[in-house]
């Protein structure tokens, strides 16, 4: 298929680095979110709770 | 004020928060919603009752873009203004750092709504959906937007908590994107005080108008809404986000992915097919983190739905935000290729617009108002009964006018391509389909108007509970650094392991996929699983005090901010510059295409004013029963000297793509005055107005000198002598016209409207150049 793609102008291939950075990136992501550590994102997570306001 | 608490390192301090800003913003939000809803509510009945154009200036199409403008800019820009300043001041433990630039940016933007409302109406119009105000007021936009980016980055800058909560991501990302949307998009070569020509043009102009137009969606109604619900549903249920770890896939998978899908708004269009199938591919891997998104949410919830019982707040953030799940659901399922054959240009696009703007926006916009305003005012929310009769009432209503909508659009989606057993349509006369969804259109009113109710009542509701309060700033007591200790330099996260990786894999990926194409794609998929298992190797050979590269990036405003837009750019880059660059090759081939005749153009503008595009489209699909309807399939030929262009996006009446020819000017003109009168049945306006409103053709030179400007191949002898070339034209309409019996003012709009309809789709047909013959020399 990305030989259509690829048909018509070689600048064309900006498309296809650009998703395969994507995938690349969102691997990246997910591996780096899975593997932090429960008490950092406990940490991160409770950050709007944390705000006690004191109204005059 | 501060107090020393600890001698040497640390301090405490108190911040009075900026609250009447959110104060401000939230009551304009209210206001505003009332009035664009109250015009929804009026055009919803000019579809279903055509009586109700009464005035030239109120007509269907130029309320129908006030409508979108007070809805989106008015009614949820002012919301997420509020929801922004509110929750970053807190989330970041830091005062708004400039009340003037807030009152800049809070006037500022109502002046601009105010400009909207008067404009629309008068016929200033860009003539491109979500986009149509004039130049004047698009750099008035940009520089309310960089006014309220100084006071947001401001306020980054002096933050007293070091880490950044999603929600700021989120919001860090809608300024980012709005700003290179919305200048990209106005890009605009002015005429004149309130007109001019997008510089793009045909193609180009879709392309460019449906990644603004689609992203709008995705960073103007989306992100910033998204970054509310992850502080404010939190807080409202008293319980951390469901997950936080999904909630930073969430974020960088959708502002990665988002960007790509606008193309989902041209499929089977004269678009090249790669644009379109990388659309209609990104809007379906929208599906993950959309729903991941809608999940975090509701499971938010979780062991909390006691509270939704009895907390109307709670009650608005779970509907908005099933809203959401469904509206998301239903995005990418119309951006496949063949339901959207079904679906695109019929009501059903309306309905799912709506089941977002309503739903997902309308709805979590009332939970944030019945959340803060009883903060912002120190007092109780007036009365709970009330919030729970603008929720039953609202949502009911939502309800039945997707409910009608999608029953209106699936009707006309079959009925258009419903053919006898002869193979010829079934239904050869449009009316036909208006006429079989009219009762819808009754439904959809009533659904409409009972959302606006419960936005009067939430209004009521709010101004009792702040009248029976004292505003009262928000305040916070923090302990802070005096001294703190050197931070990590961004280069050590720039250069971070993981973005090194992430580099070369891609690069390696890429290389791959260009140099052997054969083999790339077994390659790719043997280069992810080594990237990840590599990630995870990296992970776990990190000391154990070492801090998360992506913790340390959530410590950095300014880098996580590069990087945001960087992905975001990526995008947009990736998808338009091919297509900006090129040259469409049949648009070549058909050089014999020539510009508008002088007229025309002033017929052309004259269509703009008047908003047909809301109704009509000018793109017929290489379908079957649309070019047996309308004719042959539109080329990208066939618009490459639209400035802007006009494929438009819903059919309320037929294409017009192939118009010129098909009916005598006469026809035209009876039509014009009152549509009935050959069409029974039908629900356009009359434009009786237009025979006595004149073209002025002063102007007309400067109009086509433009055009030239921006590529159109006028000539000077072209331009120079404009008004005579109008002027002809004009007298041979209205001298045929007369033959028929119709008297009609020569210099009127409506004779340059009929000379533009009859233009429509009439252009020769490119030259195809034969092939060489093949020597047959032995």
């Amino acid at each position: 298929m990305y030989r259509d793609l690829l048909a018509h102008s070689s600048l064309l291939v900006l498309p296809l680095i650009a998703m395969f950075l994507f995938i690349a990136v969102f691997i990246g992501v997910v591996v780096g979110a899975l593997v932090r550590s429960r008490a950092e994102i406990d940490e991160c997570a409770a950050l709007p709770l944390a705000d006690e306001d004191h109204h005059e | 004020m501060s107090t020393a608490a600890a001698a040497t390192r640390f301090e405490t301090k108190t911040i009075v928060y900026n609250d009447s800003i959110t104060r401000w913003f939230t009551f304009a939000s209210v206001g505003w919603g009332i009035v664009g809803m109250l015009v929804g509510a009026v055009i919803a009945l000019q579809m279903a009752f055509w009586q109700a154009n009464v005035s030239p200036y109120l007509t269907f199409g130029r309320l129908r873009p006030l409508h979108t403008n007070a809805v989106i800019f008015a009614f949820v820009g002012n919301m997420l203004f509020a929801g922004i300043y509110y929750s970053t001041q807190r989330l970041v433990k830091a005062r708004l750092p400039s009340d003037l630039l807030a009152k800049i940016h809070f006037w500022g933007w109502q002046l601009i709504i105010v400009a909207a409302a008067i404009t629309l109406p008068l016929g200033y119009t860009q003539g491109k959906e979500y986009a149509e105000l004039e130049w004047p007021i698009d750099i008035a936009i940009t520089i309310v937007w960089v006014v309220f980016a100084i006071n947001f980055f401001w306020m980054l800058k002096n933050r007293t908590e070091k880490h950044l909560y999603v929600a700021v991501w989120f919001y860090i990302a809608t300024i980012v994107t709005v700003a290179v949307l919305h200048i990209v998009n106005s890009m605009a070569v002015p005429v004149f005080a309130l007109k001019s020509y997008s510089i793009y043009g045909g193609a180009k102009d879709a392309l460019v108008q449906w990644w603004y137009g689609h992203n709008a969606v995705a960073f103007f109604l989306t992100t910033p809404i998204l970054g509310i619900m992850y502080y404010f549903l939190p807080k409202a249920a008293g319980r951390p986000v469901y997950s936080y770890r999904l909630s930073i896939i969430h974020f960088w998978a959708l502002i990665f992915v988002y960007i790509w899908a606008g193309p989902h708004h041209l499929l089977n269009t004269a678009l090249p097919d790669w644009a379109q199938t990388l659309g209609m591919i990104f809007s379906l891997m929208l599906w993950a983190p959309s729903w991941g998104g809608m999940l975090n949410g509701l499971l938010t919830l979780r062991g909390a739905w006691d509270k939704v019982r009895a907390d109307p707040v709670l009650k608005f953030f779970a509907a908005a935000v099933t809203f959401y799940g469904m509206a998301t659901f239903e995005g990418p399922l119309l951006s496949i290729k063949s339901v959207n054959g079904l679906a695109h240009y019929t009501d059903w696009i309306v309905g799912h617009v709506h089941a977002g703007a309503l739903g997902w926006n309308g709805l979590m916009a009332a939970g944030m108002f019945y959340f803060l305003v009883p903060r912002l005012y120190g007092t109780k929310l007036y009365s709970t009964r009330l919030a729970n009769v603008h929720f039953y009432i609202g949502t009911f209503g939502i309800l039945l006018y997707v409910v009608s909508m999608w029953v209106a659009g699936v009707t006309q989606g079959l009925m258009w391509r419903a053919t006898d057993a002869g193979g010829g349509l079934q239904y050869p006369a449009f009316v036909e389909t208006l006429l079989a969804i009219k009762p819808m259109y009754w439904m959809r009113l009533i659904g409409g108007s009972m959302y606006l109710i419960g936005m009067i009542v939430m209004a009521y509701n709010l101004v009792k509970t702040a009248r029976a309060g004292k505003a009262v700033d928000g305040e916070a007591t923090v302990t802070v650094e005096v001294n703190p200790a050197r931070d990590v330099e961004w280069t050590e996260i720039l250069f971070g392991r993981p973005v090194v990786f992430v580099t070369i894999v891609a690069g390696l990926v890429a290389t791959m996929a260009v140099v052997n194409s054969e083999a790339s794609i077994f390659m790719a998929a043997v280069v992810m699983v080594v990237a990840i298992l590599g990630t995870i190797a990296l992970r776990l050979t990190a000391s154990g005090g070492e801090r998360a590269w992506h913790r340390l990036l959530e410590g950095r405003a300014l880098l996580f901010t590069v990087l945001t837009a960087i992905a975001v750019l990526v995008g947009g880059v990736a998808e338009l510059v091919p297509t900006l660059l090129a040259t469409p090759p049949d648009a070549r081939a058909a050089a014999n295409v020539q510009p508008y005749r002088a007229l025309e153009l002033e017929g052309r503008d004259v269509y703009l004013r008047e908003g047909c595009y809301n109704c009509h489209s000018q793109m017929i699909r290489p379908m079957l029963f649309e070019t047996k309807r309308y004719g042959d399939p539109s080329t990208l030929a066939d618009s490459q000297y639209d400035h802007p262009f006009q494929w438009g996006s819903k059919r309320t009446g037929p294409d017009l793509a192939r118009e010129g020819g098909k009916y005598p000017s006469l026809w035209h003109y009876r039509h014009m005055l009152d549509a009935r009168s050959v069409s029974p049945g039908s629900n356009m306006p009359i434009y009786a107005a237009l025979a006595d409103s004149r073209v002025d053709l002063e102007r007309t030179e400067a109009k086509l000198r433009a055009m030239r400007s921006i590529g159109v191949p006028y000539t000077p002898q072209e331009i120079a002598m404009a008004a005579n070339d109008a002027t002809a034209q004009a007298a041979d309409i209205a001298s045929e016209l007369k033959k028929e019996g119709a008297e009609v003012d020569p210099r009127s709009d409506l004779v340059a409207l009929i000379a533009y309809l009859q233009r429509l789709g009439t252009h020769a047909e490119p030259k195809i150049t034969p092939p060489a013959p093949v020597s047959q020399t032995p």
